[in-house]
């Protein structure tokens, strides 16, 4: 799932650190999120959008061709 | 992620862990029943759940410690070690069927075929974690 994770976290000027110790996971997670290569669950992108004062959408691109079943 | 259920639970497991190796320990050298086999079992046991329940001890008052857990816990890991387990159940599973396959043509002898098994199986699962935690 692609994300503006990369774009937002360095307008708000944190580390991968900061975002991964602010949503409970580890620097790792951040790493593959911004990558696309993992899909958070609803629970982390909450936190993250949270984190990013915006919503789950402005975050995480849903593209229905991406979906994995 | 409750911190003090997982370390309560982590305790427990190994204090199990514990009475199997002094279980195995008696058996073997008060009882003097198949020694040599509860001499492995004890080794293998005892020291692990010792070695457990003093590190589940002591992280109750380490925040480190505490913060490693739950970043063992976080949920990518919990993804990839389901992932991976799924993995090599089937891996496994296809493993012995071929074995079970192959017995009518060869003979495959039990203790062997059952060590193999139990180093093959762990194998498997630790070679998804680390493929999965590539792709993930």
């Amino acid at each position: 799932m692609n994300n503006n994770m990369k774009l937002l976290r360095e307008q708000f000027g944190y580390t991968q650190q900061y975002v991964a110790d602010s949503v409970g996971v580890s620097r790792q997670t951040i790493i593959s999120l911004e990558a696309g290569k993992y899909n958070p669950s609803i629970f982390l992108a909450y936190h993250i959008a949270q984190l990013f004062n915006t919503s789950i959408e402005s975050v995480f691109i849903f593209e229905e061709a991406h979906y994995e079943h | 992620m409750n911190i003090e259920r997982s370390i309560k639970r982590s305790s427990v497991f190994y204090l199990i862990f514990m009475l199997i190796g002094l279980a195995a320990a008696i058996t073997g050298f008060v009882f003097d029943y198949h020694r040599e086999l509860m001499t492995g079992l004890t080794c293998g046991f005892l020291p692990t759940g010792a070695g457990g329940l003093i590190l589940s001890q002591y992280s109750k008052k380490s925040p480190q410690m505490q913060k490693n857990i739950q970043l063992e816990n976080e949920e990518r890991n919990k993804f990839i070690n389901a992932r991976a387990g799924h993995t090599a159940f089937w891996v496994s599973y296809w493993y012995i069927f071929i074995a079970t396959i192959a017995y009518n043509l060869v003979t495959i002898p039990l203790l062997p075929f059952l060590i193999v098994t139990l180093f093959f199986m762990p194998t498997v699962y630790f070679t998804a974690v680390g493929i999965y935690h590539k792709k993930y």
